[in-house]
C-alpha cells in the first residue's frame, strides 16, 4: 500500500517536472527576448541614453509616430522597443545604425509581438555604439478615434501613455503628442506618475502651441523597466464661438442702463 | 471742522456704554448698506462693464504658448472677479458666485471641484471661528477682555492700536494658524471698535485702522517666525532641498523680526495720520463718561461669571490645542489640526446643557463663506490649470535676466515681484510652491548663492495684506463690514510698498551682517 502511494507521488512529481520543461521550451525564446540583455549578464542595467516618441496627428485623425532612440550601454544586437501601435504601417528606419531584421522569406519584419505586446523589432549594426541615434517612423491610421477620443461639449478626451516593457532603463524619456491644426490643449486631467509640487516643483509634463497646433509632452528621467507613464488631456478647438461676446457686451450695456441710478446721491445726502 | 464743532459733534455721537456694547445690534450675518462717495459710485457703475471687458479680452485673445485653454478661462474669470471685488458693482459674495459659475460654464474648472470648495477646511475654520466668537460675545467675556484692554491702553486710540500690534506679535509666536489668531482677536476688536464709535452700519477711520492694522499684524507678524505659517516651512524645505542651505529658526528670527517690527511701527504711525486720518473726535472712546465710565462698567460686571468661566475654559481648550499642535503626535498618538481643534470647541459650545450657545445665537456671516468659496475656487483653479505657474514663469521670462547682471538689481526686482504678487493669489502655500523654486532656479542660473534671494523672498510670503481674498484672516476681518475692499487695497498697497523698501534696505544692511545677502 505504501509502495503504491510512493509510486503515485513520484509519477506526479515527474509529470510536473515534464510540464515545466515543456513550458520553458515553448516560452523560453520569447521570455528571453524581452528579459535577457543579449550581452553578458551584468550588475549594471542596459540603457538607452534617450528615447523620444512623438505622435503627430493629422487633420484626418491619422498619426505619424516617430521614435528616436539614442543608444546607451548594452545595446548590441536585438533592440526591442515597446511600440503601442500594432497596426502601424509604412515603418521605416529614417536614420541610425539599425535595421529591421528579415524573416525567412527575406521580408523586413518591423514589428514583433511578445507576450501580447507589440515591439519595434530592430537590430543594431555591429558598428553601433553608445551615443548613436536611431530614428524610426510609422504611420498609424485613425489614431484620433483609436485613442478613445470622445466629443464632450466641444472638447475631446485624449490620453497618451507608455509602458516600459523593454529591458532598458531610459535615462531620458519623453512622449509628445502634436495635435491636429485647430486644436489646443484645454486641460491636463491626469498624469502618471503623479506630480507632487512639494517634492519636485517642476511638473513632468509641458504643454505648448506652435502656430495653430497644440502639443503636450511628458518627460521623465531614468524610466525603468516595468514603469508606466500616462498623460490624459482634454483638447478643444482654437476658435471660440461668438455667444460669450454677445452676451457679455449685452450684459455690460444693460447694467449701464438699469443701474445708472447708482450715481444718484442717497436721499439722506440730498436732503 | 473747527475745534468747537468737533467737540460738539463728539458730544452728539457720545453714546451710552450699554448701547455701545450691545453687539446684537450689528450682527455680522447681516450685510450692511454702505454709504458711497461720488467716486465710489462711478467705480460701481463702470466696474461691471470693466470686468466684462477684462473677461472678454482675455478669453478671446490667442492662447499663449505654454498655457492651457482652461488656464486662459481661469485667468479671464479671475481678472473679471478682481475688478468686481474692488469696484463692487455687485456685492462681493455675488461676484464670487458669478466667478464660480463662469468657471464651470466655460470649463475652466470642473463642477465637482468648484462646488467642493464649500467643504474645504478653510471654510469650516471660518464657520467654527464665528461660532466660538459668538460664544465669547454672548457670555460677555469678549466685552470684559475688551474693557480691560481699554481701561489699560484706551485713553488714546494710538495706544490701543499699538497694543493690538504687540498682541499679534506675541500670538504669532504661539499660534501658527493665522485664521485662529483672527478668531481670537475678532470679538475683542468688535467691542473696542464699538467703544470708538465704529460699527458695520457706521464705519469710521478708527475702525478702518483697527481692523486693517490687525489684518496686517496677523499676517506679517507670521513672517517674524519660521514656524509662523506652514508656507514658511515649505519655503525653508525648498531652500534646503534645492540649494542645500539649511535655515535655522534663529537665522529666520533674527533676520525677519527687525523688518516686522519696523513695518509694524511704520503702519501704526502712518495709518491714523495719513492713510485713514483719525479725526480728534474718534481718537477717544465715544462713551458718555469716557474712560471712567468704562472702569465703572468693568467693576459693575463684577467677578467673572460662571458662563464666562465656561466660555474661557472652552476657548482656552481650543487655544491650548492650537498652541500645542506639534506635540499632539507624541502626546496623543494623533494630531489635532487647527480646524478640528475649533471643531471640538464649537461642538462643546453648541452642546445642550454643557455648552453656552444655541444655534440661532451663532452669528455666522454665510455671505462671507460664499465670498471665500469664490476666492478659493478662483485661486485653486489658477493653480490646478497651471495658469498661476505660467503667469509667474512668463513674468520672469519677460524680465530676461541674464548672467552678469548686478545682484542688487535682481534682488530688488525679485523682492518687489514677490511682494506684490500676493494680490493675485488666495493661498500662501500656493504662492510659495510656485515662487520659491523659480527664485532658486534664477539664482542658480545667474551664479548667485540661492540663499541670497530665496530667504528674503521667503520673508515676503506672509505679506498677504492687499485684498480680502488674499488670506483666511482677511476674509474673517472683512466680515465685520468695517472697511471696504478699496480701503483694504489702499492701505495694503501702501504697506506692501513700504515692506518692499524695508526688505531691500534690510538686504543692503542687516541681512549682509547676518550673511544672508553677499557681504561687504
Amino acid at each position: 500500500m505504501t509502495a503504491r502511494k510512493v509510486a503515485i507521488m513520484l509519477a506526479i512529481a515527474a509529470l510536473t517536472g515534464l510540464t515545466l520543461f515543456v513550458i520553458s521550451l515553448i516560452d523560453g525564446e520569447a521570455f528571453g527576448a524581452v528579459t535577457s540583455s543579449g550581452s553578458d549578464a551584468s550588475a549594471l542595467p542596459d540603457t538607452l541614453a534617450f528615447l523620444h516618441e512623438r505622435i503627430t496627428v493629422g487633420p484626418d485623425g491619422d498619426a505619424v509616430v516617430e521614435v528616436t532612440a539614442v543608444l546607451g550601454r548594452g545595446v548590441a544586437g536585438d533592440l526591442l522597443l515597446p511600440f503601442d501601435f500594432e497596426d502601424g504601417r509604412d515603418l521605416a528606419v529614417l536614420s541610425g545604425p539599425a535595421r529591421f531584421p528579415r524573416d525567412d522569406g527575406g521580408a523586413a519584419s518591423p514589428l514583433r509581438e511578445v507576450l501580447g505586446r507589440t515591439y519595434l523589432n530592430l537590430e543594431t549594426s555591429p558598428s553601433a555604439s553608445a551615443g548613436d541615434s536611431v530614428v524610426v517612423r510609422a504611420a498609424v491610421g485613425g489614431w484620433f478615434d483609436r485613442g478613445g477620443a470622445r466629443r464632450d461639449y466641444g472638447e475631446y478626451s485624449l490620453a497618451i501613455g507608455y509602458v516600459n516593457t523593454s529591458r532598458f532603463v531610459f535615462r531620458d524619456f519623453s512622449l509628445e503628442l502634436v495635435l491636429p491644426e485647430g486644436l489646443l490643449v484645454h486641460s491636463v486631467t491626469d498624469v502618471a506618475p503623479p506630480h507632487d509640487p512639494k517634492k519636485n516643483p517642476e511638473p513632468p509634463y509641458a504643454i505648448g502651441r506652435e502656430a495653430d497646433h497644440g502639443w503636450a509632452g511628458l518627460r521623465l528621467a531614468d524610466f525603468s523597466p516595468a514603469e508606466t507613464c500616462r498623460l490624459a488631456l482634454r483638447v478643444r478647438p482654437t476658435r471660440r464661438g461668438p455667444i460669450p461676446l454677445v452676451v457679455g457686451l449685452a450684459a455690460a450695456l444693460l447694467y449701464l442702463v438699469f443701474f445708472r441710478d447708482v450715481l444718484k446721491p442717497e436721499p439722506r445726502e440730498s436732503a | 471742522m473747527t475745534a468747537g464743532a468737533a467737540t460738539a459733534h463728539a458730544k452728539a455721537v457720545l453714546g451710552r456704554i450699554d448701547e455701545i456694547l450691545d453687539l446684537s445690534r450689528s450682527k455680522l450675518s447681516q450685510v450692511p448698506e454702505k454709504k458711497l462717495t461720488p467716486s465710489e459710485r462711478w467705480m460701481r457703475l463702470l466696474g461691471f462693464p470693466a470686468g466684462v471687458l477684462a473677461f472678454l479680452s482675455l478669453y478671446y485673445m490667442p492662447t499663449p504658448d505654454g498655457l492651457t485653454t482652461a488656464g486662459q478661462v481661469v485667468i479671464a474669470t479671475f481678472a473679471a472677479a478682481l475688478v468686481w471685488w474692488v469696484t463692487e458693482p455687485i456685492p462681493t459674495h455675488v461676484t464670487s458666485l458669478v466667478l464660480m459659475g463662469l468657471l464651470v460654464f466655460f470649463h475652466g474648472w470642473d463642477e465637482t471641484s468648484v462646488l467642493g470648495v464649500l467643504g474645504f477646511s478653510v471654510i469650516w475654520l471660518n464657520v467654527l471661528a464665528f461660532i466660538l466668537s459668538s460664544m465669547l460675545v454672548k457670555t460677555n467675556l469678549a466685552k470684559r477682555i475688551a474693557l480691560a484692554l481699554m481701561v489699560r491702553f484706551g485713553r488714546r486710540s494710538k495706544w490701543i492700536l499699538l497694543a493690538f500690534f504687540c498682541l499679534n506679535l506675541f500670538l504669532a509666536a504661539l499660534i501658527p494658524a493665522t485664521a485662529a489668531r483672527a478668531a481670537i482677536l475678532l470679538p475683542i476688536m468688535i467691542v473696542v471698535a464699538s467703544i470708538y464709535g465704529a460699527s458695520n452700519k457706521n464705519p469710521n477711520n478708527f475702525g478702518r485702522n483697527l481692523f486693517l492694522q490687525n489684518l496686517q499684524g496677523i499676517n506679517f507678524c507670521s513672517s517674524a517666525y519660521m514656524t509662523g505659517s506652514n508656507a514658511n516651512l515649505i519655503a525653508v524645505a525648498f531652500i534646503l532641498s534645492m540649494s542645500g542651505s539649511r535655515v535655522y529658526y534663529t537665522d529666520w528670527f533674527f533676520a525677519a523680526l527687525p523688518v516686522v517690527i519696523a513695518a509694524m511701527l511704520i503702519s501704526w504711525y502712518i495709518g491714523p495720520r495719513f492713510v485713514f486720518r483719525i479725526p480728534p473726535e474718534q481718537q477717544q472712546p465715544v462713551v458718555e463718561g469716557g474712560l471712567d465710565k468704562m472702569k465703572e462698567k468693568l467693576q459693575e460686571m463684577g467677578p467673572i461669571s460662571a458662563a464666562e468661566k465656561r466660555a474661557a475654559a472652552i476657548f482656552g481648550l481650543v487655544i491650548v490645542l492650537w498652541v500645542t499642535d506639534k506635540l499632539h503626535m507624541n502626546a496623543l498618538g494623533f494630531e489635532i489640526s487647527a480646524v478640528m481643534a475649533a471643531f471640538i470647541g464649537a461642538v462643546i459650545a453648541l452642546f445642550p446643557k454643557i455648552g453656552l450657545l444655541k444655534w440661532n445665537e451663532a452669528d455666522i456671516p454665510w455671505h462671507l463663506m460664499l465670498f471665500s468659496c469664490g476666492a478659493y475656487a478662483g485661486g485653486l483653479a489658477l493653480n490646478d490649470t497651471g495658469a498661476a505657474r505660467w503667469l509667474v514663469g512668463s513674468l520672469f521670462d519677460k524680465m530676461n535676466i541674464q548672467p552678469g547682471v548686478n545682484f542688487w538689481l535682481v534682488y530688488c526686482v525679485i523682492i518687489t515681484v514677490n511682494m506684490f504678487s500676493h494680490l493675485f493669489f488666495t493661498s500662501k502655500t500656493m504662492r510659495t510652491l510656485i515662487f520659491i523654486p523659480f527664485v532658486i532656479a534664477i539664482a542658480q542660473n545667474l551664479g548667485f548663492d540661492p540663499l541670497w534671494l530665496a530667504l528674503p523672498s521667503a520673508f515676503t510670503i506672509d505679506w498677504v495684506i492687499g485684498l480680502p481674498i488674499n488670506a483666511k484672516p482677511n476674509v474673517i476681518l472683512f466680515s465685520t463690514g468695517q472697511y471696504s475692499v478699496l480701503d483694504n487695497l489702499k492701505y495694503g498697497l501702501i504697506m506692501t510698498a513700504i515692506g518692499t523698501v524695508l526688505l531691500i534696505v534690510a538686504g543692503l544692511t542687516w541681512f549682509r551682517v547676518l550673511g544672508i545677502t553677499p557681504g561687504f
